[in-house]
């Protein structure tokens, strides 16, 4: 069930709050915890045995947990199984194939491939729970002893599918007291209409340009409309996934819950290093608390930083789907980002326009290694962008891509930017906001409403990862 | 002014710019109209769904028409009517329907050879993809300006075609999610930007008429779909008492999209353009099958022909009018 289905909006999330604010304050984490198994159990149906794959993944940390409670020898051994039990799961349902397929390369080798369906929202709930054992290992988080609350943070729905990457220290004081305030309900409310404008008004309706090139052939079309496309395809991407992370943190507000911010305008920033400071900004903490830093991170020579920060982003890169192009493009923001720790960076802060420039090239150039994922294809947009890659067949056809796209690609531009942000914000705190806040939300919602009834919708895009 | 009437009017301005907002929106932004390229799958999901309560006669222009005239339909013909009434029986029948058609495609693809034999000849022609191709038994290649007065009517596939690969003073009549029980409200996408169906036809003397429909409505009762097919048939005779019709074949969608399991499938594609074959007589109308060519060895879309499992990427729209250029009655 994604967010942006009539069944999520129309029946579960207003059934869900409903029960959840009659509930009372007792079984509150249960009934987040029923509601969130009913969730998965809905999107797990072709698959039924994923739901008990994380109920049972639940159960086993639950138990790692509390026996690393106790001091002794032991704790590190349980560690390490809680963490083998997770990253196994993700290996094999995620990477398996891709390994398999690597070594059918060795001749005589033949190895059948699994075909293994990718778990709903694996990536994001591996990580969260490896987080949990991790700061219970370090003692920064309480062993939390009772198995509905540590379900509820692990399988809360708002955010268990695609983020934003909730550390348990970042809410475990609220899972055991919380209570939802009226203006802060409206704000969540607020913030969860906007992340489905964000999806639906914009991300899908630019997600048409991408797929009509697809459809088209990279190798016919033009130029300037191979441009349109990856700007396209890089707005696209950024509505679609803070549009996503902006629903799941203002429904965790109308629940009480404060989850981390997870975008905060990357496309303004000017330089790589600020862009992924600014971008999906949970998995980076996540990286960095768990990978970088306990590597050493920039503490043991330089050479070594630069070896961290290189495992550090094929990783990155990896998380992000098992295929070479990931790979390709954790490399390419590994060399980015290097040549920036080495200076570029002091420049591109001084200038800022000079990183604007910069960040405007290699923004697109990076996420056309995340879109397209056969190597051959890739090559093909490559030369298309720089004039070569095949025929043209119609020569203006971005004139008729302008036309009919050229407008969402204006007001995407507009929200990358913080101005439609500031100005709400100001028109909020005017005497006026009742007036022009309302039916603006309204607006959008119901917009939203009618272009899911209309069937312009589609899945989210980081449900693949 | 005190704070209640301050609350009642704000309250008042918020509904009139709600739908202001709305309005803009609708009509503006998100019209979703989509001029000229064929739209993705995604289009296709919402044209495809089955709805026979939406039928309008092909000769009665509407005047309600607009994006959303599925939702307001205002004439149904007399076979419809009984359709829309009920949709639980329609779906009954359309599934039993299915299977009947099924058998007659296997009989009817039996007594293919005897007729016009291309598809024996065509597995050569597939592996030689980007090679002129020969005309196929009882058509010849077109003579210059072949296609000066010719109409080309059609659904997607078609809108591909003119966008990528137009005859020189031909007219399009095409539009994305075309289908024979929406031509009358139709206007076209491409090409004659805007036109009604019958005033496009009423316009000039047309020497050909092409039409390329069904893959729209293949999910939806056959007997009645096949009527309206009919119908157009013989309105565009009447019309154009002298042209040459062809009716084409539906394109087959790749054995990936075909295995999907919805109505969009080879098996009904087969039935369907089994049954537009019969409406052909060899003397005004003629049947045209791409099929052979882009076919695999299994009967479906070469999977390397497309993005999407529908389409043929652009530079096959070219091969496929290229072919329509070998493939032609001269009289």
């Amino acid at each position: 069930m994604v967010f942006s289905s009539l069944h999520f909006l129309l029946w579960f999330l207003p059934f869900c709050v409903i029960v959840y604010m009659l509930a009372g304050n007792r079984p509150k984490n249960l009934v987040l915890l029923f509601f969130s198994v009913v969730f998965y159990a809905y999107g797990a149906m072709d698959n039924p045995a994923y739901l008990y794959l994380i109920l049972c993944s639940v159960v086993i940390n639950w138990i790692i947990g509390i026996l690393m409670d106790k001091r002794g020898p032991l704790r590190r051994y349980w560690l390490m199984l809680g963490l083998v039990w997770d990253f196994g799961c993700l290996f094999i349902f995620k990477y398996l194939d891709f390994f398999i397929r690597i070594f059918n390369y060795v001749p005589a080798v033949n190895l059948p491939l699994t075909n293994l369906v990718l778990p709903l929202g694996i990536s994001f709930f591996t990580f969260q729970i490896a987080s949990y054992l991790i700061d219970v290992y370090r003692r920064d988080v309480k062993v939390e002893y009772n198995l509905v609350d540590l379900g509820t943070y692990i399988l809360m729905f708002p955010q268990l599918i695609a983020g934003p990457i909730v550390r348990f220290s970042d809410v475990q004081q609220e899972l055991h007291e919380r209570e939802t305030v009226w203006p802060e309900f409206i704000e969540g409310l607020q913030l969860f209409i906007i992340g489905l404008g964000r999806k639906v008004l914009l991300a899908n309706q630019l997600s048409n340009l991408w797929s009509d090139l697809a459809n088209v052939g990279y190798e016919s079309v033009s130029t300037p409309a191979a441009w349109m496309g990856i700007a396209a395809y890089s707005m696209q991407l950024y509505f679609d996934f803070s549009g996503y992370s902006q629903m799941a943190i203002g429904m965790g507000k109308m629940f009480g819950f404060h989850f981390p911010q997870n975008f905060n305008h990357p496309y303004l920033s000017t330089s790589m290093t600020e862009f992924w400071r600014r971008w999906h900004m949970t998995l980076g903490t996540w990286f960095r608390e768990y990978v970088y830093i306990p590597l050493g991170g920039n503490r043991r020579g330089k050479g070594r930083m630069y070896l961290n920060m290189l495992v550090v982003w094929t990783l990155t890169g990896f998380w992000h789907g098992a295929d070479w192009n990931f790979i390709l493009w954790g490399m390419l923001l590994f060399l980015l980002l290097s040549v920036e720790k080495a200076g570029l960076g002091k420049v591109l802060n001084k200038n800022r326009w000079l990183g604007h420039l910069y960040m405007l090239f290699w923004i697109p150039m990076s996420w056309l290694l995340f879109a397209i994922s056969d190597m051959s294809q890739l090559s093909v947009y490559f030369r298309k962008l720089f004039g070569g890659g095949g025929e043209t067949l119609l020569a203006n056809d971005w004139v008729t891509y302008f036309g009919t796209y050229g407008k969402f690609l204006l007001i995407g531009l507009l929200f990358c930017t913080d101005i439609p942000e500031k100005l709400y914000r100001k028109a909020q705190k005017s005497p006026y906001a009742v007036a022009i806040c309302t039916p603006l939300m309204l607006a959008v919602l119901a917009g939203a409403l009618y272009c899911i009834w209309m069937g312009m919708n589609d899945p989210f895009m980081y449900f693949r990862f | 002014m005190d704070k209640k009437t301050t609350q009642i009017l704000s309250s008042f301005l918020a509904i009139v710019l709600c739908v202001a907002f709305l309005w803009i929106g609708k009509h503006y932004i998100w019209n979703n109209a989509v001029p000229g390229i064929p739209k993705p799958d995604d289009g296709l999901s919402s044209e495809l769904t089955p709805d026979p309560g939406t039928g309008s006669d092909t000769q009665t222009t509407d005047l309600t028409a607009g994006t959303d005239a599925s939702q307001s339909s205002t004439l149904t013909s007399s076979d419809q009517a009984a359709q829309s009434s009920d949709q639980q029986s329609s779906t009954t029948t359309l599934s039993e329907s299915a299977s009947d058609t099924f058998q007659s495609s296997t009989t009817s693809s039996a007594s293919t050879s005897g007729t016009e034999s291309r598809s024996s000849t065509s597995t050569a022609a597939t592996s030689a993809t980007q090679q002129p191709f020969r005309p196929s038994a009882g058509y010849t290649a077109a003579p210059e300006g072949y296609f000066k007065d010719a109409l080309f009517i059609g659904d997607s596939r078609m809108v591909g075609i003119a966008s990528y690969a137009p005859f020189d003073g031909a007219n399009y009549f095409a539009t994305v999610g075309l289908a024979t029980y929406k031509i009358g409200n139709a206007k076209s996408e491409v090409d004659q930007k805007g036109t009604g169906f019958n005033s496009l036809l009423s316009s000039k003397t047309y020497g050909k008429v092409y039409i390329m429909l069904g893959i729209n409505e293949i999910g939806n009762d056959r007997t009645a779909t096949m009527k309206k097919y009919a119908d157009l048939v013989n309105t565009i005779k009447t019309a154009q008492p002298n042209a040459i019709i062809y009716l084409c074949a539906n394109l087959h969608v790749t054995a990936k999209r075909s295995a999907k399991g919805d109505s969009i499938n080879n098996q009904n594609i087969n039935s369907f353009n089994a049954a537009v074959k019969n409406l052909c007589d060899n003397s005004t109308v003629y049947y045209l099958d791409i099929n052979p060519q882009f076919d695999d060895e299994s009967g479906c879309l070469r999977s390397d022909y497309t993005n999407d499992g529908v389409h043929p990427l652009a530079k096959y729209y070219k091969l496929w009018a290229e072919w329509f250029k070998q493939n032609v009655i001269v009289r």
